[in-house]
């Protein structure tokens, strides 16, 4: 067989592998792949390659170097540096001096991690014309401004981002809704962009109980 | 009596087409276990019983296309897929050659080691270039599913799910080729 017989379930075949799926996912995968021929070749020729990502120490270690989570940032290790050192200093003038030069680079690292994030967020503005970017912060998130001016103050609204292909990326996205001077209602949202692969997306935004049906507003935006 | 005629008869409702037909998978079931080295007589017993249950809520509203045997023979191997990797005993599981074409012939050390080196080269290159992929692991290496993970990284589960087969293709690709486009 060359085709998934259900490619929106076969699309779980790396999570089933990685074993990220729920108890009762994997088990209604299990039996999707006991019936499809393709994904159970492509499950079996792939057992290699699952046991080294999911057992192998080499494995472990390069994602360690890569990811956020497991991995010690600099600025932790910088802080359990400090942490060792503190307790052997004794004399109080060279702790104080020590502690000026300990906050001195402190601070200087902080500045310069606060200006890592590497995704680029662009309004594509034939789509959004009123919307703009004001800034990426340090924890990867962007911040839209965009036009509501057909919004209802009193009303609740449901954002979300969507992929090219109508995907649901990020649901229910905390927008706040702003009066301009002219009278003129604007949204904000804060996206996490740093989540976001490179590609085009559309924030959606709907009446609340429209669950992303009928947009009122949608921008397109690139993430490079 | 062939399986297929035993199947059918056992599909219709045949008490004792059906106590035969689980007693073949039984034995068979057992076979698969003990040829994927599973020495403990209680785990093999254990996961005996949860592939059969498996095939008996299942099997009758089943159009067996490729074959029941070969159905079934899946549904236990994933069941033993689970079993070790639950217990972090990391092996391939294989299907005897006589019957399918799953087992792969044991390489030889060199080719083994080359073959792991050229794994470990790809991983390196996807996990490099798709640094969600790299915190999807992270997190999955502790222990979260992926419900838990979306959360954790702000995305929705779907999401996530598209991440993974999006990394899984790009390693293939790179195993095939021998780079990521």
């Amino acid at each position: 067989m060359k085709e998934c017989n259900d490619p929106s379930i076969g699309q779980l075949l790396h999570a089933f592998e990685l074993g990220v799926l729920t108890e009762k996912e994997r088990e209604s995968f299990e039996l999707h792949l006991a019936q499809c021929e393709y994904c159970f070749e492509k499950f079996m020729q792939f057992q290699e390659v699952t046991l080294q990502i999911r057992a192998g120490e080499e494995a472990r270690e390069i994602v360690s170097d890569m990811a956020f989570p497991s991995a010690p940032s600099i600025l932790s290790r910088i802080r359990a540096w400090l942490l060792e050192l503190i307790p052997r200093l004794k004399s109080p003038k060279l702790l104080l001096a020590q502690m000026i030069l300990i906050l001195a680079i402190y601070a200087g690292f902080t500045n310069w991690l606060g200006t890592g994030v590497q995704q680029t967020l662009y309004l594509m503005p034939e789509r959004g014309s009123v919307g703009n970017i004001l800034m990426l912060d340090d924890g990867g998130k962007a911040e839209i401004i965009f036009d509501m001016s057909k919004a209802n103050r009193q009303k609740q609204y449901l954002i979300g981002v969507f992929s090219p292909d109508d995907e649901i990326v990020i649901s229910n996205v905390d927008y706040s809704l702003n009066t301009e001077f002219r009278g003129r209602i604007i949204g904000k949202v804060r996206i996490p962009v740093n989540v976001l692969m490179p590609g085009n997306y559309i924030l959606r935004v709907s009446n609340e109980n429209a669950a992303y049906d009928s947009a009122l507003y949608e921008y397109e935006f690139m993430v490079k | 009596m062939d399986i297929d005629d035993l199947l059918k008869e056992a599909q219709n409702g045949d008490k004792k087409a059906e106590s035969r037909l689980f007693e073949i998978l039984c034995l068979r079931f057992t076979k698969l276990a003990n040829y994927n080295s599973m020495k403990n007589k209680q785990d093999i017993e254990d996961i005996v019983q949860k592939a059969l249950i498996t095939v008996a809520s299942e099997y009758k509203k089943m159009d067996f296309q490729t074959g029941f045997l070969k159905w079934a023979d899946r549904i236990m191997t994933l069941k033993l897929w689970n079993h070790f990797t639950k217990r972090r005993r990391w092996k391939k599981i294989q299907i005897p050659l006589s019957d399918y074409q799953h087992e792969i012939n044991a390489p030889s050390t060199d080719e083994d080691q080359e073959l792991r080196r050229m794994i470990l080269r790809c991983f390196e290159m996807v996990v490099g270039s798709e640094k969600l992929y790299a915190n999807v692991l992270a997190l999955s290496y502790e222990g979260y599913k992926a419900p838990e993970i979306s959360q954790k990284m702000s995305i929705t589960t779907n999401y996530c799910y598209y991440l993974l087969s999006i990394a899984r293709a790009k390693i293939e690709e790179c195993l095939e080729k021998g780079k990521v486009e």
